[in-house]
């Protein structure tokens, strides 16, 4: 399968905050959710990806090539959406649009036209005068009108609400299934990804700590809730995370077969969400 | 480079019009007011130069574009050369306005009496605009808007100042031998000595670019 996206040892030290080692792919054609708590290192990660910051260490190919040697290439075929708007603000859409479509040699006017339309966009209204959510759907509309192969998205729907995110990514799905893009989505809010995503790569303290396809990472994990009496040290040593308090314990593990043949029927196990196991991930062992 | 300089223009439309009325209001106030009816090319010039210079800056700030230019197809040092670049047009388009202006009033049959732009206004202008963007543009970049706002003031107060601070000076030194050589020239060569002080500006624009270019090479953003 060819790979749109490859990371190999990156690495980038911002003093208090340090991204370790970070190795990943992205295959053609697919969506990956890039989670992590806040702070985790997506951003850096990204900015990194998109030549915004200088690496340290490690290697970034985007369709083959090196990000640093064929930046302009490369970004000919890259769209991006990042959390906050950096058009201009004091300038119409049409005008921000006149701005960035000289840029690329693939800007599709039609498909732009068509996006405003779809998403409602007031052609000649001041960029500061729309809501956050329609600045997003601006960004969205200027990153799906040049042809772009692979449109990475910081943190596109923080501070938006439900039925904004949940448009978005109706759109991301309907972009995978007729145009055949590929899609990095950074986000902290996994129940975004839950629907769309295929992949999910999973970061936190700038490490990677999980990265495999969506139906695994559910799939390979497990919720256990139960009696505290049912916890032994042995048991703990199952979980990758566990909340305990008093009237019982609930715990992450990432061997459901294990567990099954520990407590048999005496637990209760449930499928977790994204959310729970980034949780669980990212507290470990916190007791309540 | 086309198409960021075409972003400029496209970022500064109503600060070229707040420029081009500001340029209007000196030639008109000050064709009658002497001794500033010598200067007005150059307060106006100048003064529309500025006003353009800070507004891409400040517009480039403001909307923190620098994220946003730097995920398009375009390299760094791209970015860098066509902010010089587009402020030596904007300057440049300052003059041609102003000597436009000039001309129009001094054909049209209006109560203004106002002598047209001669080359050494277009001169002056075009070597304060490069002291400027000189200082400026590098302050921007590694410190902060606000301190190119400091700057550009300072570059104000020594554009007014230090002409008659160095007149004093040479002519406290008249007795010595470099200042009897500056003021011969300055009398029988004041192009010479123009040359001279713009050949020295340009070594301190390319400088100031290089300063720049470097700087914004091994930015983070």
């Amino acid at each position: 399968m060819e790979n749109v996206l490859e990371i190999k040892g990156l690495s980038k030290n911002l003093g208090s905050f340090r991204l370790d080692k970070v190795s990943f792919s992205l295959p053609r054609g697919y969506i990956m959710g890039f989670i992590g708590p806040n702070g985790a290192g997506k951003t850096t990660t990204i900015k990194l990806l998109m030549n915004l910051m200088h690496r340290d260490g490690g290697d970034i190919r985007v369709f083959g090539l090196d990000n640093r040697r064929y930046e302009k290439e490369i970004k000919q075929r890259i769209a991006f959406v990042y959390d906050e708007s950096h058009y201009y603000e004091n300038l119409s859409l049409l005008d921000n649009r006149r701005i960035v479509a000289h840029f690329y040699r693939d800007w599709d006017e039609k498909a732009f036209q068509r996006r405003l339309r779809d998403f409602d966009l007031p052609p000649h209204k001041k960029l500061k005068n729309l809501s956050r959510g329609m600045r997003t759907k601006f960004g969205l509309a200027i990153a799906l009108s040049h042809a772009a192969e692979f449109l990475l998205m910081d943190e596109p729907t923080s501070g938006l609400d439900p039925v904004f995110r949940s448009e978005l990514m109706d759109i991301l799905q309907q972009l995978l299934v007729e145009e055949n893009k590929s899609v990095l989505f950074s986000t902290h809010i996994t129940t975004d990804l839950e629907r769309v995503a295929d992949y999910i790569c999973f970061i936190n303290q700038g490490r990677i700590v999980l990265c495999q396809s969506k139906d695994e990472m559910l799939q390979g994990h497990v919720l256990v809730k139960g009696a505290l009496e049912q916890l032994s040290p042995e048991a703990e040593k199952m979980f990758i995370g566990l909340r305990k308090n008093h009237y019982g314990f609930e715990g992450l593990s990432a061997d459901p077969q294990g567990i099954r043949q520990f407590f048999g029927d005496g637990v209760l196990m449930e499928s977790p969400g994204l959310d729970e196991i980034m949780v669980f991930y990212v507290r470990g062992h916190h007791h309540v | 480079m086309f198409k960021l300089l075409l972003k400029d223009l496209l970022v500064l439309k109503s600060s070229i019009i707040w420029a081009m009325t500001y340029l209007l209001a000196i030639i008109v106030i000050f064709s009658m007011t002497p001794p500033f009816d010598k200067f007005i090319y150059i307060m106006a010039g100048y003064g529309a130069t500025y006003i353009l210079i800070m507004g891409a800056l400040m517009a480039e700030f403001k909307n923190n574009s620098d994220i946003l230019l730097n995920s398009l197809p375009v390299k760094r040092h791209e970015i860098i050369l066509s902010k010089y670049l587009t402020a030596l047009i904007l300057t440049l388009l300052a003059l041609a306005v102003a000597a436009i202006l000039g001309l129009i009033i001094n054909l049209l049959p209006l109560p203004l009496s106002i002598r047209l732009m001669s080359g050494m206004d277009a001169a002056i202008v075009l070597l304060m605009a490069a002291l400027t963007l000189t200082i400026v543009m590098p302050v921007n970049l590694i410190f902060s808007n606000q301190a190119a706002r400091v700057a550009i003031v300072m570059v104000f107060m020594l554009l007014f100042f230090a002409p008659v601070w160095i007149k004093g000076f040479i002519m406290d030194k008249r007795q010595a031998e470099w200042a009897q050589f500056l003021i011969n020239t300055a009398v029988s060569h004041p192009v010479l000595l123009l040359a001279a002080g713009a050949g020295l500006l340009l070594l301190l624009l390319a400088l100031s670019l290089i300063i720049s270019l470097r700087w914004y090479e091994a930015r983070d953003f």
